[in-house]
């Protein structure tokens, strides 16, 4: 009898042991998910479809990603850009570095230029058309950076369609400004993630990517603020004026090059004159 | 007696617990000072504003070139290899896609002319099948220029296969942040820029060795440090320094 107590107290203590491992537990399931991939499918194609057919608008966007030194330590830089888009041919990007560094990058339905504030230069190309082949042509000819360019395309949605591979809903994110829809999805390169109001304008308040095959996977991160789909911008601001002592450069896509040559090897005087 | 050995019980329990907590102690400091270690030897490496800000991850594009250049935040030569695949970039997504199309037919009237070709070879051999010698030495050219084929089909499919990659990654910017002591070899121009560019050597850096002299010949400035020139070209997100020749005169 006296051992049968005995295993009873100890049963009984096992499960006020167990109980709240058992509640935690519970408590770490998720949250029922508000839709499936499908649904997050739509849910980020909605989005794509409305940016795509909005005719105008501005955001402001603060971003950041990291940079795998070769020390291998993770630095990050960032920048604050106010971007203002007006389809077919008209955009403008006001940079700011997290270094202070002033810039701009503009496309007035002709040229496309960009302008560094520090080195008070500018580069200038030529590329009559809409804002798609503008675009395209900045980042894959003449070569210069344009985060989150395909987010200005109106083939948005088509580039989305051919990039991704699965979305998933992860969460309804009450932290944010408004409730937004946490998707997760993934493409044979990188895997982003978008916060996605879950009710209103679909417009998004986050977007994180990371870039898998690379090594320490860095990322790059971008808030989304200020949406505007109304702007009523002068048609003086995508004008570029130049300030005086503002020099024009060439892009370096657009340099005739020779061949390679090592920076070491004195150049060949030409003259006496120094 | 018995509260004797109790005694003993619980000074040696503390000291075993004492032992472990210096122990704990112990790896928990030494953890800490190889961690600040490691920071010191990256700030000492990567100071003075050393630090890269150039990386896969700073385009903040949705596609990666990880897998075609092992790209990663740092300064270095670039592979040659990567050079080529730049210079291949260059022409237009729609350009490009006509060019395969036109490519490939060239190739399917190529591949049927060769093989028109061999089988006339072979017909003519069989007329001549008692010279076995002769006969050996065709045999071998057949071979040689079946595998040439090969190779070449090979070669085109891999440049389609590099071209397509290039259309479907027009957003991915990604340019190696050079500092000064490394270089990239750049690709083909795209248009020209009058007045630049006679004789520009593909090297280019992101800052100079020296305060440069500057001097402004035909309207375009020229940065002299040494016996190195360097003219001003924008390139990713900033401005880049090209090696060119002196200007006239210098």
């Amino acid at each position: 009898m006296r051992y049968m107590k005995f295993f009873v107290a100890l049963a009984l203590m096992w499960s006020l042991t167990l109980l709240p491992a058992a509640a935690m537990a519970a408590q770490e399931q998720p949250a029922a998910a508000p839709g499936g991939a499908s649904e997050a499918m739509t849910l980020l194609m909605r989005t794509a479809d409305f940016l795509s057919q909005s005719p105008r608008f501005s955001v402001t966007i603060r971003d950041g990603y990291d940079v795998l030194q070769e020390s291998g330590q993770k630095i990050e830089f960032g920048e604050v850009r106010n971007i203002v888009l007006r389809r077919p041919d008209r955009f403008r990007s006001d940079i700011e570095r997290s270094d202070g560094q002033k810039g701009l990058v503009l496309f007035d339905g002709k040229d496309i230029i960009v302008f560094s504030g520090k080195d008070k230069v500018f580069a200038k190309a030529s590329r009559p058309g809409d804002l798609d082949g503008a675009v395209t042509y900045l980042l894959s000819d003449l070569k210069m950076r344009l985060p989150l360019a395909m987010m200005f395309l109106s083939r948005l949605p088509f580039e989305i369609e051919k990039r991704v591979r699965s979305v998933e809903m992860v969460e309804r994110s009450v932290i944010m400004d408004v409730p937004c829809f946490h998707l997760a999805a993934r493409t044979d390169e990188v895997d982003f993630q978008i916060w996605i109001p879950a009710e209103g304008e679909p417009l998004p308040r986050r977007i994180v990517i990371t870039y898998k095959h690379d090594d320490g996977q860095p990322q790059f991160w971008a808030n989304f603020s200020d949406w505007n789909l109304s702007p009523n911008p002068a048609d003086s601001l995508f004008v570029f004026a130049p300030a005086e002592g503002v020099r024009e450069i060439p892009f370096l896509a657009q340099m005739k090059i020779s061949k390679p040559e090592s920076v070491e090897k004195p150049a060949k005087k030409k003259g006496g004159k120094k | 007696m018995k509260h004797s050995l109790s005694l003993k019980v619980i000074s040696l329990t503390a000291v075993v617990l004492l032992v472990l907590f210096v122990a704990v102690d112990l790896e928990a400091r030494g953890g800490g000072g190889r961690g600040g270690g490691g920071g010191g030897r990256s700030f000492s490496g990567g100071g003075g504003g050393g630090f890269s800000r150039q990386g896969a991850a700073s385009g903040g594009s949705f596609s990666s070139r990880s897998s075609a250049s092992g790209a990663r935040g740092q300064s270095g030569r670039a592979q040659a290899g990567q050079s080529m695949q730049t210079g291949q970039r260059q022409a237009g997504a729609t350009d490009r896609t006509q060019a395969r199309q036109q490519g490939s037919s060239t190739r399917q009237q190529g591949r049927q002319d060769a093989s028109g070709t061999r089988q006339q070879t072979t017909t003519d051999r069989q007329q001549n099948r008692q010279d076995t010698s002769s006969n050996r030495q065709d045999t071998r050219q057949q071979g040689a220029t079946s595998r040439q084929d090969n190779r070449q089909d090979y070669g085109q499919n891999a440049q389609d296969n590099r071209q397509d990659y290039y259309d479907d990654h027009w957003d991915n910017y990604y340019h190696p942040g050079y500092g000064h002591g490394g270089a990239v070899v750049a690709g083909a121009a795209v248009g020209a820029a009058v007045g630049y560019a006679a004789g520009a050597t593909a090297a280019y850096y992101t800052t100079l060795p020296c305060t440069p002299t500057v001097v402004v010949a035909g309207g375009v400035s020229y940065y002299r440090c040494g016996s190195s020139w360097y003219n001003q070209a924008y390139s990713g997100s900033g401005v880049t320094y090209v090696v060119v020749n002196p200007p006239a005169g210098y």
